[in-house]
């Protein structure tokens, strides 16, 4: 069998088991076990009306950024970027998975958990450009917001606070996807930028690609930097063990100098 | 005229938006009129999908099981969750 029938197959029953927990009178949330890669066969299949007139609780990360984006903008309902069923679920995670999900008033001002030696932080905080900004919270999976964009499903970030995150990629690569949103005018107008913590985002092995022997921080110098709104890196967001989850499209302020991103709205109710 | 016809057509379409402000709520108003899912309780039933990657390790799915019911909440496993890229062909050649 080629190549291509299995891709339609799969893309069928992904998307039955979609429709079908949206459409179920008895399932009141869905969850996505597990990213790894996929969600973007399915974008131009699914049903934004069936899921907008049954809005549920939709969570998950990572490769699932894709349908964030597609849902959040072509259904208009709130997703919650966080921790899936297969996550480490440390005291923290949980601890903002109840905030986000289960109580109706907004989760207020998140910041890193406290750290147990404070001169060598396990997540450091530190801000590019210091400063207020409020928006819309959007973002995500970085590679999937640069795969995604071109098609109707790409992200929109004007006036927003934009949260980026990503894991194993190197500093060549974050650069490339981060100069792919610079050349697209993602960064034009948007209100605030989040870079979140990137495990695993050194120089590794030498390719031929990899001409940049930069650091990561200094990439996200190079490009976030010369931006003119306040922008702080190291959040705790997507592929850590400490993880916020995060209600995509409501209100929420930034505080780069502090290091605080308040979220101002509740994403349920 | 097609230019200024334009302009009053916009024009009272910007009037008309600036005068139905005062009728949007505040939270419409912050959120882009994004629609709001319920909170969870208690009891409440959650879908598991795998729309990306499969999960088809039976203790990957009991550790799913553990974190939903940590939660007080109930789980439904969408019926191809557990189904690896492989079943596709069988499913199919079926």
């Amino acid at each position: 069998m080629p190549v291509s029938e299995w891709v339609i197959i799969s893309i069928t029953e992904r998307l039955d088991d979609l429709h079908a927990m949206f459409s179920d009178n008895e399932v009141d949330a869905v969850f996505a076990i597990r990213g790894g890669y996929g969600s973007m066969h399915i974008l131009d299949r699914i049903d934004y009306d069936l899921i907008r007139r049954n809005p549920k609780i939709f969570l998950g990360y990572s490769d699932i950024t894709a349908m964030h984006l597609a849902i959040n903008k072509h259904s208009k309902l709130v997703t919650f970027h966080g921790p899936i069923s297969l996550s480490r679920f440390t005291d923290y995670t949980q601890k903002y998975l109840r905030k986000a999900l289960f109580e109706t008033q907004p989760i207020g001002a998140v910041t890193n958990p406290p750290e147990s030696n404070e001169l060598r932080p396990a997540h450091p905080l530190r801000t590019i450009r210091s400063g207020v900004a409020s928006g819309q919270l959007i973002g995500g999976n970085l590679t999937l917001i640069s795969n995604t964009m071109g098609t109707p499903y790409e992200i929109e970030t004007r006036g927003k606070i934009l949260f980026l995150e990503d894991v194993d990629e190197e500093p060549y690569s974050i650069d490339r996807m981060l100069t792919h949103l610079r050349l697209a005018g993602k960064f034009d107008g948007v209100a605030g930028v989040i870079f979140g913590e990137c495990q695993d985002c050194r120089p590794k092995d030498y390719k031929p690609s990899s001409t940049i022997p930069y650091s990561l921080g200094e990439v996200l110098d190079n490009i976030l930097g010369n931006l003119k709104v306040p922008v702080l890196y190291g959040l705790t967001i997507g592929h850590t063990d400490d993880q916020l989850t995060l209600p995509l499209g409501v209100a929420a302020t930034l505080d780069a100098t502090k290091g605080t991103l308040e979220i101002k709205e509740a994403g349920v109710n | 005229m097609d230019d200024r016809r334009t302009f009053l057509a916009s024009f009272s379409i910007g009037m008309a938006s600036m005068l139905a402000i005062p009728r949007l709520s505040l939270a419409a108003a912050a959120s882009d009129a994004l629609l709001h899912p319920k909170a969870l309780r208690a009891g409440d039933t959650v879908g598991l999908i795998t729309p990306a990657t499969y999960v088809s390790d039976p203790d990957r799915i009991a550790l799913a099981e553990r974190t939903i019911r940590h939660f007080g909440l109930r789980m439904k496993m969408g019926k191809n969750a557990g189904k690896r890229m492989g079943d596709y062909f069988d499913h199919r050649a079926s």
